[in-house]
């Protein structure tokens, strides 16, 4: 059996890894890079009651994703639990690495913006934390670093925070405020600490600060995610599974065709081609709705059809083809909240539409030493 | 003491006239300065070309003006040249007849030779022949801002939220004015009142009590990313629909349409027509189909038809009109400005502002079309040299940076077409946000999240209505850092019917360019 992944978001990734551990032959192919360095990387779960499966199975997903990621080095915390955003509203969340702030029971904080970094959270979100919490924040916003200019992307700030240098600037200002802090008060930092270094240099800090130490997202390029993409793709490739970048133009007889000429066979296709966001799924611009690899049109877009449900327009199961991730239809994470719910349930589903049913697995030898962990 | 209704071209082209006169003045706006269709055109300076035709005293004023306002306005406009296209041999007849206005108005025009046209536009055009035209493009807000600022400096007052609600006369003359404020109800002394309420005029006519009848039409326009062309290319025949293309800063406008509507506030974009101008923008330019959208917007032009009577919108003059309420059945000292166009607000006023000079009894001449229009202050719009103050980059399309955002007075809207915040491709997606959060700093008393609520709405509008391509996904980007990334409160995006049929009572400061 040889199987094509098409896409590198996180539905795509995690298809992938599945295969892999399953001893499936597997290609990965993707146009771009998916969603993974667009958000922090927090799976969230959303409504349990409107989800397609029963408590045991999702118990069974949601630990193989977070020992999955815990075999790449991404340590988690798995369960319901509040987040905060750089806007300072509390977000609910499931899956969630160690380095980010989250917790089912938010307490007093200490709060660091960084002045010229723009999505550092700012004094006036404060209030709103305060009434969701019941505690007001310890805030403070430090000065540019020496050597800032206006072209510092976040990705330019978590590298120079990996170098001594930075480290050291960050450890020195905050060891002057931490003895105003009350002891005890965990302490959170923009989304910037580092791209390679990070469980690091947060121990290290809490180590000096004696406090928790913990990150809060920014909005994007967002580095959680980059760390966790980086190193999944990583991991797949240690495994063995090609990473082909192209972008496919049609499935037709079994074989993938891509827009420069490359085609290959394939039995089964999973698309995780991210639905219109991805590109999986295009909006043409005379209003026609249609799903980017096999050009089926999905609707068209008129004065009666409203926009909230093109949203939730997308694509099925299609003989040797699935779909999973946002490519799926009938999600919508931006009003229900459950993006991370969503890749793993229409992962599962499309592999078992394609014949490998992942939670049956363990009655045949035990999935997680079948995944090698 | 002269009132004047409505912060559009026409009202602060009359103010500033006025003050110039040495009269004193204060115009009165409802909205925001430019949140009536001076703010939501096409922004085209016209050479007159378009009218050479059908509208030849239209096309005389345009012309004139044209070369009146590349002098005295120079830093609103960029001289950037047109061209007409015929696409279609079949065009002929229109084209001769085309020439000959152009030689009879004596506005200056000359063939392009076909192989050079892409290289003057900058795209490639599906031409039959080209002539060059002394277009250019007229940057509203900005010409809009150095008027207000000019008019404060000569002692002139300009209002905003101030509403006029009714018209105190005394034996037939006009003595003062009823207007809602942000401090509520008041009165106001005045010796005349001019109407210059745009689309809305009818309505103020009528709270002066001689109710004037407008022949009210929206037009539709689609902004593009990436100034694809670099001059403005109109098509050459009988004025229709999408036929005009005009480079604005870092985008492309593509206009217009021509719909009767009743209610003088602009309509939500219908998803259909914006499918249906996009597709004929491709008769003159093949490649538009790859452009990428970013959002599309209405405004409504006030024409004035006088006794004729037509349907067809396209048919009534762009020709304006100074009325004297008094040689109907108004007032002494109550006056109305009509029609016309963006291209011809100088005009407008200085005609207005004769008439008033006259019925005040001492007449002195207009200097508006000598004395040019600078900017007063360090101008926002100009690099700025490093100096203190933030200088983080807010609004990554526009690079927009803390300390220009500080220095905005008014609100946030004020922010957005001062600055230009959140007007580049990713319209506020990555910004909106910060530039929210900077504003509440600025204003304390301000709340964030019904800031950021009606900020996104404003936004949104155009963005849905052009959600097609790669603006859908730029939309669907959008709402996953609202929702997951933000963790703002969902909004059902609005069903297409909905907004297509019922113009919003809150929506007039919506975009402009
Ligand atoms: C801004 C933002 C914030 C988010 N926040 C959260 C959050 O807080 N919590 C949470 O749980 N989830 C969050 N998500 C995730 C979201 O809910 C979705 O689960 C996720 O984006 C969907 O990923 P996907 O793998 O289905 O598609 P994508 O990540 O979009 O990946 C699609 C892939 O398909 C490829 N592709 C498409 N067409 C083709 C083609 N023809 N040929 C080759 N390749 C192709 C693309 O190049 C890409 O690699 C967020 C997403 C975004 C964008
Ligand atoms: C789609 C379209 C494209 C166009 N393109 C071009 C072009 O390319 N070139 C060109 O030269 N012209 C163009 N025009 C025409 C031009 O934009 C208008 O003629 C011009 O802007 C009208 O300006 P105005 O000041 O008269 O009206 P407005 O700008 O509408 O000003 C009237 C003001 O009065 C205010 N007001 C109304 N009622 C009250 C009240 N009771 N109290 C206080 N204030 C009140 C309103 O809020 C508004 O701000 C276009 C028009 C349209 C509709």
């Amino acid at each position: 059996m040889s199987w094509t992944v098409i896409g590198r978001g996180p539905a795509g990734l995690l298809a992938a890894s599945l295969l892999n551990m399953h001893g499936e032959e597997c290609r990965l192919v993707a146009a771009h890079e998916g969603t993974m360095a667009l958000w922090s990387g927090v799976m969230d779960r959303g409504d349990p009651e409107l989800l397609p499966l029963n408590a045991e199975e999702w118990q069974t997903l949601w630990t193989l994703l977070s020992r999955l990621w815990g075999s790449m080095g991404i340590e988690t915390r798995l369960g319901p639990a509040l987040t905060l955003s750089c806007t300072g509203s509390l977000k609910a969340t499931f899956l969630c690495p160690t380095w980010q702030y989250c917790t089912p029971d938010p307490g007093p904080l200490w709060i660091v913006a960084f002045e010229g970094l723009p999505d550092s959270l700012q004094d006036i979100h404060l209030s709103a934390i305060e009434a969701a919490t019941g505690h007001s924040p310890f805030w403070q916003r430090l000065p540019r670093p020496p050597g800032w200019d206006d072209s510092w992307t976040a990705v330019r700030w978590a590298s120079f925070i990996d170098q001594t240098e930075g480290k050291f600037w960050l450890k020195t200002l905050l060891q002057d405020l931490n003895p105003r802090v009350p002891a005890g008060w965990p302490l959170l930092l923009p989304q910037v600490i580092g791209r390679i270094r990070t469980g690091e240099i947060l121990r290290e800090i809490g180590r000096d600060l004696r406090r928790p130490v913990f990150e809060y997202p920014l909005v994007m390029p967002s580095l959680g995610g980059m760390r966790i993409r980086d190193l999944w793709q990583a991991w797949l490739r240690n495994r063995g599974v090609p990473l082909i970048s192209g972008s496919v133009t049609e499935y037709l007889k079994h074989r993938i065709h891509l827009d420069d000429g490359r085609s290959w066979g394939a039995d089964h296709v999973l698309m995780a081609t991210g639905g219109i966001l991805g590109g999986g799924i295009k909006v043409l611009p005379n209003g026609v709705v249609e799903e980017a690899i096999t050009h089926r049109a999905l609707g068209q877009i008129t004065a009666e059809t409203g926009w909230g449900p093109v949203f939730r327009w997308g694509s099925e199961a299609n003989g040797s083809l699935s779909a999973c991730g946002r490519q799926r239809s009938g999600w919508d994470p931006d009003r229900d909240r459950n993006g991370g719910a969503m890749i793993l349930a229409t992962v599962y589903q499309a592999l078992r539409e394609q014949g490998l049913n992942i939670l049956t697995v363990p009655r045949k030898g035990g999935l997680m030493s079948h995944a090698g962990f | 003491m002269v009132i004047v209704v409505g912060a559009g071209a026409t009202g602060l082209g009359i103010a500033w006239d006025l003050v110039l006169r040495g009269i004193r003045v204060t115009v009165i706006e409802q909205g925001e300065v430019g949140s009536g269709t001076s703010g939501r055109f096409h922004g085209l300076l016209h050479s007159g070309a378009r009218y050479a035709v059908t509208d030849p005293v239209a096309a005389e004023d345009c012309w004139h003006e044209n070369q009146v306002l590349k002098r005295i306005a120079a830093a609103a406009i960029d001289d950037t040249g047109g061209y007409f296209v015929q696409t279609h041999e079949s065009d002929e007849a229109y084209r001769i007849r085309w020439e000959q206005g152009m030689r009879q108005m004596g506005i200056p025009y000359r063939a392009e030779a076909l192989g050079t046209l892409s290289r003057a536009t900058g795209e490639s055009l599906a031409a039959f022949r080209a002539f060059y035209v002394p277009d250019a493009v007229l940057e509203g807000f900005r010409l809009l801002q150095l008027l207000q600022q000019n008019i404060r400096l000569l002692g002139g007052d300009v209002l905003v939220h101030t509403r006029l609600a009714g018209v105190n006369t005394h034996g037939g003359t006009v003595r003062g004015v009823l207007v809602e404020g942000p401090d509520g109800q008041r009165e106001m002394a005045a010796d005349v009142l001019i109407n210059a309420a745009g689309p809305w005029a009818q309505n103020v006519s009528a709270l002066i009590g001689d109710k004037l009848s407008l022949q009210l039409s929206y037009g539709l326009m689609l902004i593009f990313a990436q100034r694809r062309i670099k001059t403005v290319v109109n098509r050459l025949r009988e004025p229709g629909d999408g036929d005009i293309i005009v480079p604005h800063r870092e985008v492309a406008i593509l206009g217009t349409t021509d719909i009767a509507v009743d209610e003088p506030d602009a309509p939500q974009p219908p998803i259909d027509d914006v499918i249906k101008l996009w597709q004929l923008g491709k008769d003159m330019v093949p490649g538009i189909e790859n452009w990428r959208v970013l959002r599309a917007f209405t405004g409504v032009r006030p024409l004035y038809a006088g006794t004729a009577n037509t349907s067809d919108p396209r048919q009534v003059s762009r020709d304006f009109k100074v009325i004297d309420h008094k040689t109907r059945q108004g007032p002494e000292g109550a006056f109305s400005v009509v029609g016309g166009k963006w291209t011809t607000f100088r005009l407008m006023a200085e005609h207005c502002v004769d008439d008033v000079c006259r019925y005040l009894g001492a007449y002195t001449p207009c200097r508006t079309d000598r004395v040019p229009l600078r900017p007063p202050q360090p101008d926002l719009h100009q690099p700025i040299s490093p100096e203190p103050g933030d200088q983080t980059i807010y609004c990554e399309c526009e690079s927009v940076k803390g300390h220009q955002l500080q220095a905005m007075d008014g609100s946030l809207d004020n922010w957005r077409t001062g600055t230009w915040f959140s007007m580049g491709p990713c319209q506020g997606t990555v910004c909106a946000h910060r530039a929210v959060t900077l504003y509440c700093q600025k204003n304390p008393g301000e709340d964030y999240a019904s800031q950021l609520r009606h900020f996104r709405h404003e936004r949104e509008k155009g963005m849905q209505a052009a959600a097609l391509g790669i603006n859908a996904r730029q939309w669907a980007l959008q709402k996953a850092v609202r929702f997951q990334t933000l963790g703002e409160s969902w909004d059902e995006p609005k069903g297409v019917a909905d907004i297509a049929t019922r113009p919003e009572k809150d929506s007039e400061e919506e975009y402009r360019t």
